[in-house]
């Protein structure tokens, strides 16, 4: 039994090697890219051209397109970040500190445009561009996680400690996510109900949920083709004294 | 399945709000755009980068 733990052990970690996540990352990125340019494109045209008006906001509502699949991957992103974190803190797998530090800015940027969009939306719909409440206020806290994030993965001159100091702030961040999550069911706010719930039917017809759906799956691949592009990155400029990377760049074509 | 405005012109104005819906697409897309052009430009420059300072180190050897 030990023996095989031992054995699985050692094959979870040549996975998760620098070099061979490389190798791995590689192959995956098409498979998000494509879709991801794709459905982005399809969503776009429906969300702003088909999808009729909603009978309370009109036009104003379309903003909802971009919104949602932001603030959602602005929590995921995190959530990924607080993972790739603990695993640092806890296994000490190199690969996961590189993660992190190609997914925090992508996550600051997606937290960023939730809170330019939803604030582009309340505008025509609330008559404000900002409330100091619940939901709007956990976010911008989330914002200020991401740049705290970034700020301690930069400020070591040993890169692996800056690191160790960021996931540290990443997985003890992460008590904000339920804070977000539910702060439109705690508190009383301007902001609306979710849209989704895995667990029951979505609150909106079918024409308005179904580009939604479209822009959320292409934006969730186009989060994954970023992570993986600058994760790739990241392994390369960490790993650039080793023998492969070495062999790498001087390979001709690529 | 079919375009929901009566025209181009309605398609802009979007009931009035065209303002704060055009600036929302525009300013998401723009970053995102932004973003993906430096993400993959970043390694096709480093590793020119790179190749350089090889041949530099090979040079004074």
């Amino acid at each position: 039994m030990i023996d095989w733990l031992r054995r699985l052990w050692a094959a979870f970690e040549r996975t998760v090697s620098p070099r061979h996540f490389y190798q791995l990352s590689g192959r995956w990125l098409p498979w998000f890219a494509w879709p991801a340019a794709l459905l982005i494109s399809v969503g776009l045209v429906w969300g702003l051209g088909i999808a009729p008006a909603d009978y309370q906001q009109g036009n104003s509502y379309r903003i909802i397109f971009i919104h949602v699949p932001a603030a959602s991957l602005a929590m995921g992103g995190y959530l990924l970040l607080a993972i790739c974190g603990a695993i640092t803190l806890i296994w000490r797998v190199k690969t996961a500190e590189m993660v992190a530090k190609a997914a925090a800015p992508v996550g600051a940027l997606f937290c960023l445009m939730a809170l330019i969009t939803g604030s582009l939306w309340g505008k025509p719909t609330w008559g404000t561009y900002w409330v100091w409440d619940a939901r709007l206020t956990s976010m911008l806290i989330l914002l200020f996680l991401y740049l705290g994030v970034m700020a301690l993965q930069n400020a070591f001159e040993e890169v692996s400690q800056g690191s160790k100091a960021a996931a540290l702030l990443a997985v003890v961040g992460v008590v904000n996510l339920p804070i977000i999550k539910y702060s439109v069911e705690w508190w009383n706010t301007l902001h609306q109900g979710s849209t989704f719930r895995i667990t029951e039917r979505p609150t909106m017809p079918p024409e308005m949920y179904l580009p939604l759906l479209v822009m959320f799956l292409g934006l969730y691949a186009l989060f994954a083709s970023l992570i993986l592009l600058r994760s790739r990155q990241e392994i390369l400029q960490r790993e650039r004294r080793s023998q492969w990377v070495r062999q790498l760049i001087e390979e001709p074509n690529q | 399945m079919s375009f929901y405005f009566s025209s181009w012109a309605d398609f802009f104005a979007m009931g009035g709000h065209g303002l704060y819906v055009w600036l929302a697409y525009g300013v998401f897309f723009g970053a995102l755009g932004v973003l993906t052009w430096r993400s993959v430009q970043a390694p096709k420059s480093w590793r020119r980068e790179q190749q350089l300072l090889l041949k530099r180190q090979r040079q004074h050897q």
